[in-house]
């Protein structure tokens, strides 16, 4: 059981931190917490690389899906890590860095920059067979990368939300002999922000968002195999000047994975994942991807 | 033993990834071209106008723009007759600057130059759609940052 619960762990790190996951694939980013401790461990320092590819160029208001031949490929480098104190407190840092491909062009650089702490408020002290561990967690999100507002090339050096965003959390995991299952919510509120080039001059007013994810796996030995989709929604960003106001649309979309990981050893774990944004769902106004990464971690016991 | 308990991930992964499956609904795309949405002149009869001075706007593609190549249009401003309504060219009060907007995704596309070509008309030039969907066609005179008017085309690309 012990066993499952560092898999378990890894494996939520990888998804909780997949800009894949969190993120619409062409432009932008995602709001994508940090490593949260699931398991026994005392600290963790992960390393993650993803390679996604745009699938559907856009999926409009309506619903309606359109693509080119040509799309955009991202690739995201990130690197983060959390620390336990006081017993059930725990805080992290997310750092990601993110490149953007489309036919001649390149772009890269800093992501948004995540900061997290967590308390462990359910506890699995005396391992239940039915109450969960639960995890809740306050996220500040740094509007270190390029918004899709900001950007001047139609997104495509967009890295970020480009927002100041306050999130709360919470992740709920359980072990059942071999098998674990999870879920996680997120709320965020992200603040206005006043913006002004070639494009566009004014105060650009974002509201709600928040992510819904449920998955479950299967342990054996040191492998686990899991499965998850998480779901996401985005309010409307408004542009407001004093000449005018353009409302926005809202955002929706669902990101599946599958993952495969394995535990070296007390310390050392890796995860290599799918995930998938064409197959779940009713998106509209966002682009679609799929994509592979590959995440190592390292982890200190308590 | 492998086998059953790939048995067992599969059963379970399709429970719970058979749900909520996606409709994707397709529309077949021209790889750029602007497709089955009419781009056609406006008539004289004033659809599209600036906000604040009335003028009115038609444009039409020079070349049009592909996924992968950038476009031009030609676009111009005039005011209707009050004696009989018929089209008279006029200059806006700057050239126009054509911006290209994607109100879904909040996002614009790469900037485009306007030359005036002569009274009441001009050309934007670097006219490229960074993907395809629904977009805008803000036509609008600024002066330094602020916008002083505005026309806002809606297009499907």
């Amino acid at each position: 059981m012990k066993q499952s619960f560092r898999l378990l762990s890894s494996f939520l790190v990888s998804l909780l931190i997949s800009e894949n996951v969190f993120a619409a694939a062409c432009c932008g980013g995602g709001f994508a917490a940090p490593s949260v401790i699931a398991g026994d461990d005392k600290a963790l320092l992960t390393t993650s690389y993803a390679m996604t590819e745009v699938a559907v160029d856009n999926v409009d208001s309506q619903g309606i899906w359109r693509k080119w031949d040509e799309h955009q490929k991202v690739q995201t480098f990130r690197i983060e890590g959390a620390h336990i104190f006081a017993d059930r407190w725990q805080a992290g840092l997310a750092i990601p860095v993110i490149q953007r491909t489309h036919m001649d062009s390149n772009y890269s650089g800093l992501g948004d920059i995540a900061s997290m702490i967590g308390y462990e408020y359910l506890p699995d002290w005396d391992y239940n067979p039915y109450r969960p561990k639960g995890i809740g967690f306050l996220q500040i999100t740094l509007p270190t990368g390029k918004s899709r507002a900001d950007s001047e090339v139609g997104g495509l050096d967009s890295r970020g939300n480009g927002f100041w965003a306050l999130g709360l959390g919470t992740l709920l995991t359980k072990a059942l002999g071999k098998w674990d299952v999870f879920s996680s919510l997120e709320v965020h509120r992200s603040f206005d922000k006043v913006v002004s080039n070639s494009q566009i001059s004014g105060t650009l007013k974002p509201g709600l968002g928040g992510n819904l994810g449920v998955g479950g796996g299967f342990n054996s030995k040191d492998y686990r195999l899991g499965s998850s989709i998480t779901l996401t929604y985005e309010d409307p960003i408004d542009i407001e000047s004093n000449q005018s106001k353009t409302s926005g649309a809202a955002e929706r979309y669902a990101t599946a994975v599958l993952s495969a990981s394995y535990l070296a050893n007390d310390e050392w774990a890796g995860t290599l994942s799918y995930s998938d944004q064409t197959l779940f769902g009713s998106p509209v106004n966002t682009s679609l991807g799929r994509g592979i990464a590959l995440q190592v971690q390292r982890r200190w016991g308590r | 033993m492998f086998g059953k308990t790939l048995s067992a991930f599969t059963l379970a992964s399709s429970i719970i990834l058979s749900s909520g499956c996606a409709q994707p609904k397709y529309i077949k795309g021209e790889n750029g071209t602007s497709g089955e949405q009419s781009q056609q002149e406006s008539k004289a009869t004033c659809a599209n106008a600036f906000s604040v001075s009335g003028y009115c706007v038609t444009w039409n593609w020079e070349t049009k723009p592909t996924a992968s190549a950038m476009g031009s249009l030609v676009f111009k401003t005039y005011r209707l007759s009050s004696y009989d309504q018929t089209p008279i060219e006029t200059d806006a009060a700057s050239i126009p600057r054509l911006i290209l907007w994607m109100p879904g995704m909040g996002h614009g596309s790469s900037p485009t130059t306007v030359t005036r070509i002569e009274v009441g008309t001009y050309r934007a030039s670097n006219v490229f759609f960074i993907m395809p969907g629904e977009w805008e066609l803000k036509f609008q005179i600024k002066e330094g940052s602020e916008i002083k008017d505005e026309a806002v085309i809606p297009i499907t690309f």
